[in-house]
């Protein structure tokens, strides 16, 4: 893991105008890992499957809708995952839920790493007083446990969707700042850098299009990781009640649901698990493909 | 040599970590006849001074340790306990009892009329006893061995409230020395003696030698705090556990399938209903209200929420109450009727509203499911789930809900249970959280109160339930039960309600 | 080195004050009434809005918190307000629980993980490298609390071997070690294995060979030696987020350790409780770092400047 910011000195000597070029060689190095493409293959399926929810099960009907008389059925041919303490069918809780995981995954770790890279490079790049506020700001927050926080944030602004996504928002940003803040010091001294600034150009340019475009790197793979780590987090918080509000489908409740039903039907609490781990799987399969990608030295 | 070190240090590390992981690991002796009971508590008491007590686990340690004036048998009789005998003024607002003597503490003291007068008025001034003082006034010494107890009308539950848990008779010299220190270490005359509180871990109690009758025949009982249920059944099913109460649901079946553990169940004396905030500016509308009771399917509910342990509720008096009009049909399940009732009212396509829900009294899922049923008829809800004390505020004592679910347990069997939650008069003082305003149930809740003629009351109950089906202030769900698993070697145990057993009666095959 | 220990503790306190700054500011937008909650659904609004006033919860929340800081510095940090203990006594009774579960954890995590990276890193490409490997992949994706409720479904419900909740005996802890130490087993077996790799292919086991010493002498002696600092890191942070991370393990097992407690008071607003449970796992985690750097110099007589130099 160290030895990421080692591969961004690397990336960070090439000139800007090369990326496509360098775009395709990193392909090119990502396409020789099966385990990699695996990882991509299975999260483009689950994709798709969000997608197209709607057209393998009624959101309304066979999601929310409930029906007692078919509580708790084991998978049959008709519900292949069976049926919940509500009637209602898992199959189609669990691509529904796949919208929500995936997406508060992804929205989540969009909105840390846009103010972690905020952060992070103002502190990087001005150095200073300001980085040293920044930054002791952030040990402070890294000193929690990122699902601590969370949890308290949660339990302030009560249960919700959107209030789930402020949290794991929130609780990533320290990590990206860290990221970033490092890229940043290890390319800012470089020539290229002298060179635009000699020019004249402003700061804010200097970092928008030549700063972040290079340390981007590293940001990817851990946005990456992090998504994966926010689907869990998300799963957590849910299963300790701190999630959506019912009757939206997630993951995590669906575990904690079932839970109290796991001595005789144990599907409950199993498909819902595994939804959770595929799709971390594939995200992790990713960020360490991407990992390597950027940086060939790295492999074993 | 300074590997040497670096690994003598590790080990000496590891040996530390081994030594400390290892030292829960005491093994149990099975001896032939158990001389001790562990009885599973999912939570921990907030405080074991009898009188501030508020839940059902501090009420059955209290219970333990002391005696009370009257005893309620596991039948349900009232026997005399602490109070040989007692009678009532001619108006029946004055009661003398007297005591019992050569009754030994805990401690050593001897039972006096004074600490009787000084439990009974600590009670009476806690705001934890409301629900079974507020017919008490005060209670005074008249001699060494007689306290007279005043009432503030008469009260045809009186004994019953006497024999409730938080009327534990305390040790006034103990009590008064260090009451928070009381609080975390009770001394009574009862057949148990306090011996030991871990906090987050268990309770223990120990049999008291001097007690005034037979002494127990389980000599240790320790309460042990499992805080998650489901798993403290798992610890029953595999016998590391002897008594739990209250079963989850989803965990019945197999403990009645267990064939080291009896399943004991009886009717509670709690019913469960939706709470219609009466002031809402639309629950207000009668209609609404129909039309919300209409469409509520109390067997989905009971299957969905509680298993189907449950039995419909059609009044809001309890089934276990003097008065109760079994016989009683309420609105039945009829979406067509709701949705017609809901277009008359002016809300054809229905409306959103906020409802209140709280996790730990296991509210959520009836709100799940009344958010599936009342959403058949366009009525949106939209469930918010807070902390127990948010509930509190907000829904009990804080006028600050739309809609809720509340369980309602009864303190003393007798229909006027009722009065405190609907009566006009308690809206402020007492817990008439649902705004109810109506003459003529004031009317008729006064006349089942104070009337002595128990077909008078039996009628007016009766009347109430009609004006209820009216204007369906609250919506009835289900009744609830209770329950028992217990060791099936463990003899004497009678479920009942309240779920809180004296563990006196109990004895080991 | 006395001196750099005390600088290291120094370093702590600001860390400590933001983050109790920060919980308390979070935690007092929390709806919630201490009050009420210790009063119950019977009690008078008056009654709960005295003992509000006694409990100093109506302050403004800078006052609250300087005085929650002035007290701590006298020791006292304050009673928990479900129980009405002193914070202290109910971390007391608590911290034995969550202490058997984390050293559980770790020695799970130190006597499987290196073991198994060693050999991975010995056989690279072997079978068991293999299995290894997709073993701590398995385990990285896997929420460690659905670990735990599949280890409960085939250990404790299937073959009744293991007990599944509580804390009574030794073997309630064995499935919630376990399912802590997960993440913790893939971290370790990875960072073994990659560092065991870079050392083999160093000179001096090539040496260590020509000169004829036993294979599993060369392994131990040369190389896991030389491997161990990464390794120590690593073990050194699992420990740290174990003491403080076993909230949700702890309600999967439900466990009465300082995890579950503290979900348990963020919840319910329990203010002192809440920051004395973080501040103790912040402490925690700063001992078991410091305890990592004076390992270093024991492992690495050579890194002792570095710690000379930022002690002066």
């Amino acid at each position: 893991m160290m030895n990421v910011y080692e591969g961004t000195k690397e990336t960070g000597r090439r000139k800007t105008v090369k990326r496509k070029s360098q775009l395709a060689s990193i392909w090119t190095r990502y396409k020789k890992s099966q385990l990699a493409m695996a990882g991509l293959f299975l999260l483009i399926l689950l994709i798709v499957i969000a997608i197209v929810a709607p057209l393998l099960a009624n959101y309304e009907q066979d999601a929310i809708k409930q029906n007692m008389p078919i509580r708790l059925q084991s998978p049959s041919r008709e519900h292949i995952f069976g049926t919940d303490h509500y009637g209602r069918d898992v199959f189609a809780r669990i691509i529904f839920g796949a919208r929500i995981s995936l997406s508060v995954g992804l929205a989540s770790v969009f909105i840390s790493s846009i103010l972690g890279v905020l952060i992070g490079s103002i502190a990087g790049y001005y150095g200073g007083k300001i980085d040293n506020l920044l930054m002791r700001l952030m040990d402070v927050l890294l000193a929690l446990p990122s699902i601590f926080l969370a949890i308290t944030i949660v339990a302030a602004l009560g249960p919700g969707l959107i209030n789930l996504l402020i949290a794991i928002s929130i609780s990533y940003v320290p990590r990206f700042s860290r990221i970033v803040r490092s890229s940043i010091l290890s390319i800012k001294n470089q020539e290229f850098i002298e060179a635009a600034r000699s020019c004249g150009t402003r700061d804010r340019r200097i970092i928008l299009k030549h700063i972040i475009p290079n340390a981007i790197g590293p940001i990817i793979v851990e946005a990456t990781l992090s998504i994966a780590r926010a689907i869990i987090h998300v799963s957590s918080l849910s299963f300790l009640g701190l999630g959506i509000k019912p009757p939206m489908p997630e993951w995590g409740s669906m575990l904690a649901e079932g839970k109290s039903y796991m001595g005789s039907h144990q599907y409950l609490v199993i498909i819902p698990g595994i939804a959770i781990v595929m799709s971390v799987m594939a995200l992790n399969l990713i960020g360490d493909g991407l990992r390597d990608a950027l940086d060939p030295r790295l492999k074993n | 040599m300074l590997r040497k070190k670096s690994i003598l240090t590790l080990s000496l590390l590891l040996i530390v970590a081994i030594v400390l992981a290892g030292c829960g690991g005491e093994t149990k002796s099975s001896s032939d006849k158990r001389d001790n009971l562990i009885y599973v508590f999912d939570g921990e008491p907030q405080t074991l001074d009898c009188a501030k007590t508020s839940d059902q686990l501090a009420y059955t340690v209290v219970y333990q340790i002391h005696d009370y004036l009257i005893d309620r048998l596991p039948d349900g009789t009232l026997v005399p306990g602490l109070a040989e005998t007692w009678e009532y003024s001619d108006d029946g607002t004055e009661i003398t009892f007297h005591i019992r003597e050569n009754v030994k503490f805990h401690n050593g003291d001897v039972l006096t009329a004074e600490d009787v007068a000084f439990s009974l008025n600590n009670a009476i001034g806690s705001s934890q006893t409301s629900r079974i003082t507020s017919a008490m006034d005060s209670a005074s010494v008249v001699d060494e061995n007689t306290v007279l107890l005043k009432l503030k009308h008469p009260f045809g539950a009186i004994e019953y409230c006497l024999a409730n848990a938080q009327m534990g008779i305390v040790n006034k010299k103990a009590y008064e020395e260090d009451p928070e220190a009381f609080a975390r270490h009770p001394v009574g005359t009862g057949a148990y003696q306090f011996k030991e509180w871990k906090t987050g871990d268990s309770i223990t109690l120990t049999a008291f030698d001097d007690y005034y009758k037979d002494k127990a025949s389980i000599e240790n009982i320790e309460f042990r705090i499992m805080l998650d249920s489901d798993t403290a059944v798992m610890a029953l099913e595999n016998g590391e556990v002897d008594f739990t109460f209250d079963i989850p649901n989803t965990a019945i079946k197999k403990v009645q399938e267990n064939e080291n553990l009896e399943y004991y169940v009886t009717n509670a004396a709690s019913t469960c209903y939706v709470v219609l905030n009466n002031e809402h500016e639309i629950l207000s509308n009668k209609k609404v209200r129909q039309a919300i009771a209409h469409a509520i399917d109390k067997e989905a509910l009971i299957a969905g929420a509680v298993e189907g342990y449950g039995v419909p509720a059609e009044t809001p008096i309890s089934t276990t109450a003097f008065g109760f009009p079994a016989d009683f049909k309420n609105r039945e399940y009829d979406v067509e009727k709701a949705k017609e009732l809901l277009a008359e009212a002016g809300y054809p396509d229905g409306f959103k509203i906020v409802f209140t829900a709280t996790e730990t009294l296991n509210f959520k899922k009836p709100g799940e499911i009344l958010q599936d049923q009342l959403g058949a008829i366009g009525i949106e809800l939209d469930i918010k789930d807070v902390e127990f004390s948010v509930y509190l505020d907000d829904v009990i004592s804080g006028n600050n809900y739309e809609m809720a679910v509340t369980e309602q347990s009864t303190a003393y069997p007798d229909a006027d249970h009722i009065y405190s939650l609907y009566h006009s008069s308690m809206i402020d003082v007492g817990r008439n959280f649902i705004n109810v305003r109506n003459d003529q149930l004031d009317e008729l809740l006064d006349r089942g109160r104070v009337s002595q003629d128990p077909d008078e009351r039996i009628k007016a109950y009766e009347e109430i339930c009609e004006l209820w089906k009216e204007e369906c202030f609250t919506v009835p769900t289900y009744a609830l039960q209770t329950d028992i698993a217990a060791n099936k070697n463990l003899k004497g145990v009678i479920p009942h309600s309240p779920s809180v057993y004296k563990i006196y009666h109990y004895s080991w095959e | 080195m006395g001196k750099y220990i005390g600088k290291r503790i120094l370093m702590m306190i600001p860390i400590i004050l933001g983050i109790s700054f920060i919980i308390f500011g979070i935690l007092e937008l929390t709806p919630g009434d201490p009050a009420r909650n210790i009063l119950g659904d019977s009690a008078t609004n008056e009654s709960v809005e005295a003992l509000r006033e006694e409990m100093g919860l109506n302050d403004p929340f800078l006052v609250k918190y300087f005085n929650y800081v002035k007290n701590a510095l006298r020791g006292d940090f304050g009673t928990s307000y479900k129980s009405g203990l002193p914070v202290l006594e109910e971390l007391k009774g608590r911290l034995p629980h969550s202490l058997k579960l984390a050293l559980g954890s770790i020695l799970i995590v130190t006597f499987l993980s290196i073991p198994v990276g060693i050999i991975s890193a010995v056989k690279q490409y072997s079978f068991l490298d293999t299995v290894s490997l997709i073993g701590a992949f398995l385990l990285t994706s896997m929420p460690s609390f659905w670990f735990g409720i599949m280890m409960i479904l085939f250990f404790a419900l299937q073959l009744k071997i293991l007990p599944a909740t509580g804390v009574t005996t030794w073997k309630h802890f064995v499935l919630p070690s376990i399912a802590m130490a997960g993440l913790g087993i893939a971290v370790v077996v990875r960072m073994t294995r990659s560092s065991m790799l870079e050392v083999i292919r160093q000179d001096y086991i090539r040496t260590a060979r020509a000169k004829g010493a036993s294979e599993s002498g060369v392994i131990i002696k040369h190389g896991l030696k030389n491997a161990l600092l990464p390794i120590i890191t690593v073990l050194g942070v699992e420990f740290g987020s174990m003491l403080g991370g076993g909230m949700i393990i702890e309600s999967v097992f439900a466990i009465p350790g300082i995890g579950s407690m503290t979900v348990d008071a963020i919840r319910t607003s329990n203010t002192p409780l809440v920051i004395a449970s973080i501040t103790f796992s912040a402490i925690a985690i700063s001992i078991i770092n410091l305890i990592v750097d004076i390992l270093y110099v024991y492992i690495d007589p050579r890194l002792k400047s570095n710690i000379k130099r930022a002690g002066s």
